[in-house]
């Protein structure tokens, strides 16, 4: 499975903070605040990625556990999807 | 002078029971904050309708103009083309050839409840072309609508989206040559506090729409046609000297918002159809150098006059040069 970001938010870093805005106006949640590693994932999800390379990236930025890297990225993804902000598709 | 005849004199015309207006004939310009727009009747017989709320915002029709919306009466019927928005059962966007864009309006018809295409708005990937066809109405099948909601507030929207410019959820009340933005959902109490603002003196441009432009000298707010349960329309402009934040209280308080906070406050409560990443993009443009610009604060309140006087104070402790009147 790879995933890519959808075409429905865009990301804005104000005043330091890490913005996920939707761009459909019948949004009833239009923000939704990200952690930096986050706002990592969401700039690397611009084109196609596979979820062992955003652990990979993960683990180059930051300093935790492999499994803890692991269940964050799962996390975030699963966020992502719920708020509709993730493709996903099967590696052909 | 009734409803319907399709003559090209001007004229008052009872539109319905809540809504009175003009036949304003064949061509008319509006200005809506900075934003010039002139409406063309299409057709012949066809007369151009503007509701009271509107007419204050008409200017000369050799104005500079920014869009330009040609109007025929018509049926309505969607192309066969992609549906890129759709927002409920009431419109839906469709991208034609070379970015432009169709909007189609549904409502139902008479005493039939089912939703059929009542206009629709045709427009050039800029919004500085226009052509809006409307359906027929039984009763008044040769006025066209020009400034019934939402139809020219959407127009606003699109224009300022795309170009500069944001309206906002907000009353707006100009006091001593200074607007104080009053921002808050429906219920926040705008329309109280711009009530409130008149009883000291202010004048009140809008108790429900303001918007916010960004020129050299600073942030300016501008009043629109769209009112709240305060009744207040007017074209006026004035410097911001604060925005603030409405929220109900046990007692007037007002506490700073930093930037941050006010962009995200101001952005939920911007009356914006958010149809694209620019369009996204160039809204929190704006609402980012506003809010960094203008001072910005919650107010909890009761309401009374205390609760603007309190405003007043702090406008005063941003702006020392605005002393007593």
């Amino acid at each position: 499975m790879r995933h890519k970001r959808g075409d429905r938010h865009v990301y804005r870093n104000i005043a330091g903070e890490h913005l996920l805005i939707s761009i459909r106006g019948d949004s009833e949640a239009p923000m939704f605040a990200l952690t930096p590693s986050g706002a990592m994932l969401w700039k690397h999800l611009s084109v196609w990625a596979k979820e062992e390379e955003l652990v990979e990236l993960v683990l180059s930025e930051y300093d935790v556990p492999a499994d803890r890297a692991s269940a964050d990225v799962a996390e975030f993804l699963e966020q992502l999807r719920q708020l509709s902000a993730l493709e996903s598709e099967e590696e052909e | 002078m009734s409803a319907g005849t399709g003559s090209p004199v001007e004229g008052r015309v009872e539109h319905n029971a809540s809504s009175t207006g003009a036949v304003v004939g064949r061509m008319v310009t509006l200005r809506i904050a900075n934003q010039s727009i002139r409406f063309q009747a299409n057709g012949a017989g066809v007369d151009l309708f503007l509701h009271d709320s509107h007419i204050p915002f008409r200017v000369p029709d050799d104005t500079q103009i920014d869009c330009e919306v040609s109007w025929t009466i018509e049926g309505v019927a969607p192309a066969q083309a992609p549906v890129i928005h759709r927002f409920g059962h009431r419109w839906e966007i469709r991208q034609l050839s070379g970015g432009r864009e169709e909007i189609t309006f549904y409502n139902p018809v008479g005493n039939d409840q089912r939703l059929r295409p009542t206009m629709q708005i045709l427009s050039d990937a800029e919004f500085t072309s226009l052509q809006v066809r409307q359906a027929p109405r039984a009763g008044s099948p040769s006025l066209a609508y020009v400034s019934e909601y939402p139809w020219a507030e959407y127009i606003v929207q699109r224009r300022l989206a795309l170009h500069g410019g944001v309206i906002l959820h907000a009353a707006m009340a100009v006091w001593e040559g200074v607007a104080y933005v009053l921002m808050g959902h429906s219920g926040a109490g705008k329309s109280t506090l711009a009530e409130l603002a008149e009883e000291l003196g202010a004048t009140i441009p809008t108790d429900d729409r303001t918007i916010l432009t960004i020129n050299e000298s600073g942030i300016t707010a501008w009043g629109t046609p769209w009112h709240g349960s305060f009744r207040r329309t007017s074209p006026d402009s004035a410097p911001v000297g604060l925005i603030a934040l409405l929220v109900h209280g046990t007692d007037d308080h007002i506490e700073p918002m930093e930037p941050r906070r006010a962009v995200k406050e101001m952005y939920v409560r911007t009356v914006q159809a958010r149809i694209s990443e620019r369009e996204v993009q160039r809204t929190l443009d704006t609402i980012e150098v506003v809010a960094s610009r203008v001072p910005c604060y919650e107010l909890r309140f009761l309401p009374t006059t205390a609760a603007m006087r309190l405003l007043r104070s702090a406008v005063r402790s941003e702006f020392p040069s605005r002393g007593e009147p």
